[in-house]
């Protein structure tokens, strides 16, 4: 139960026109966690807005597997500030009533925000609205969870504390992920496999399997040592990219 | 990081405090006081002949009451004001969501709202009653006809600042066209939906006074025609008194608290 793209170019009108995505391939096989990392303007958001079915002005194949669960983490929570956090996860629950609340209120829990589902989102921190948003997206058990830089702007130990939680709830789910990042390091954190694009119009300059053990049982001197060891390798991969 | 429900997390912001104070209430009181000394010191300089005092009024107001001409003549007007406020605000509504979101839309009927939002009143009711006869769909339409452009720019402007993020959300995890816009397009409508409304009951009432003085047998519009024929201005004054003390209990009773639950989020 793969996901593919074949061919697949988006071109933005504009003025002025702007080619983001130009002949991409990539197929993403079930359970892996793939981490897109590019500089500004490498197409990693509009690829996963075409996967995510926002984008449908692209050329090219895309092929999903048919009935496919995915959800989406957004850069920015995107919570609805009218309604609490829980009517925030029941609003995008397929399932109605007893079940989707206790599965909502479950989810808190495992996020470390249970105790809040009733406050709003103007009352929550940046970290704690984030947490929110990855309940959300989880609620609706998706089979591919796509996520748009979820963790920027937030302080190092919040960021770390969030993608630890990724892990774990990504091996417990046994889920798809495709996680969007210009952090090279990030992504070695998480990722099993990265595919590096290069700036406007992204193309794949690097389709990368880290030679480490799974997500959540990487040591820091391992992931370091890979960043390096790449970097050595590709010296010019990360051109224009910033925070790595 | 250890966290307390209920507790204001850091960096989230201060909940603002908008709740109705005891002394926002006496401040009300004392400006109504003041209100009833104004009218009675400017009763005593023009005399009760042009300005009725207050007691006059009173007096006037209760003998309508037992008559029980008063409340069949309210009760006839706010007839026309809540069918002609339904359809001005659902119209109005529509069409400025409309054009808000749709650019097509907008660029079509743009020109049409310039003109509806300045066409004089009491020509579209004068061409109502000419059109449709002297009856209630005729004034009923003309009241709504004069309310609905101005819903309309108000509704166009709120569609227009929209934030488009959050309905991505709803599409994003395939929520279905009726569940987006209840939950999430409306919500976000209700500030613009509020100010229609206020304004909106504010001027239909008094566009339902006025074609009920050009065609209609009854009504608060009628019988201030009436009084005018017997230069009663006690009546007359008595008869508005009544009325609007009848659309600040709506105001006060039905849409602010209304608001006040549907907003109940920016409060906290």
């Amino acid at each position: 139960m793969s996901i593919s793209v074949t061919e697949l170019t988006r071109r933005f009108p504009g003025p002025p026109a702007h080619l983001a995505l130009d002949r991409l391939d990539l197929t993403v096989e079930e359970g892996e966690f793939l981490c897109l990392v590019g500089p500004s303007g490498s197409g990693k958001t509009t690829l996963l807005r075409i996967l995510a079915g926002l984008d449908r002005g692209f050329t090219g194949r895309l092929s999903l597997p048919p009935g496919l669960h995915s959800a989406i983490v957004f850069q920015e929570p995107r919570l609805m500030p009218w309604l609490t956090v829980l009517d925030n996860m029941l609003l995008v629950a397929a399932l109605g009533g007893a079940v989707a609340r206790e599965r909502a209120l479950a989810l808190l829990e495992e996020v470390d925000i249970a105790g809040f589902a009733d406050a709003y989102p103007g009352q929550l921190s940046g970290g704690m609205q984030r947490r929110v948003a990855l309940a959300r997206a989880l609620l609706v058990a998706p089979e591919l969870l796509l996520m748009d830089e979820p963790f920027v702007s937030l302080d190092m130990p919040a960021a770390n504390h969030l993608r630890d939680l990724v892990t774990r709830l990504w091996r417990s789910r046994r889920m798809t992920a495709i996680f969007v990042t210009h952090d090279l390091r990030e992504a070695v954190v998480l990722g099993t496999r990265l595919l590096f694009l290069t700036r406007s119009p992204g193309r794949a300059a690097l389709d990368w399997r880290p030679d480490l053990p799974p997500p959540g049982e990487r040591g820091a001197a391992g992931i370091e040592a890979a960043v390096a060891k790449l970097l050595a390798r590709h010296p010019r991969l990360l051109e224009g990219m910033a925070g790595t | 990081m250890a966290l307390v429900p209920g507790a204001p997390p850091p960096g989230a912001p201060a909940p603002p405090t908008h709740a109705p104070t005891r002394r926002h209430f006496w401040l009300r009181l004392g400006s109504f006081v003041l209100l009833l000394l104004a009218w009675e010191a400017a009763t005593l300089i023009l005399g009760t002949r042009v300005l009725p005092g207050p007691a006059e009024v009173g007096q006037a107001l209760l003998a309508a009451f037992r008559s029980g001409e008063l409340l069949f003549n309210l009760g006839m007007t706010l007839y026309r004001v809540a069918v002609a406020f339904v359809l001005a605000m659902a119209c109005g509504a529509a069409i400025g969501i409309l054009m808000g979101r749709r650019p097509l839309a907008d660029r079509l009927l743009d020109a049409w709202l310039i003109i509806a939002l300045n066409l004089p009143a009491l020509v579209v009711m004068v061409l109502c009653y000419v059109w449709f006869g002297l009856n209630d769909v005729a004034a009923i339409l003309a009241v709504a006809v004069n309310k609905i452009p101005l819903v309309a720019t108000i509704m166009r402007e709120e569609a227009r600042s929209l934030d488009r993020s959050l309905i991505e959300v709803g599409q994003a995890f395939r929520l279905s066209r009726g569940r987006i816009f209840l939950r999430i397009y409306l919500p976000q409508l209700y500030p613009g939906l509020f100010a229609s409304a206020r304004s909106g009951l504010a001027l239909i009432w008094k566009l339902v006074l006025v074609v009920e003085l050009l065609g209609r047998p009854n009504g608060v519009g009628f019988e201030i025609r009436t009084l005018f024929n017997y230069f009663d201005i006690a009546g007359i004054l008595a008869y508005t008194v009544a009325f609007i003390v009848i659309v600040l209990l709506i105001e006060w009773g039905m849409l602010v608290p209304l608001e006040r639950r549907v907003t109940a989020w920016r409060r906290r």
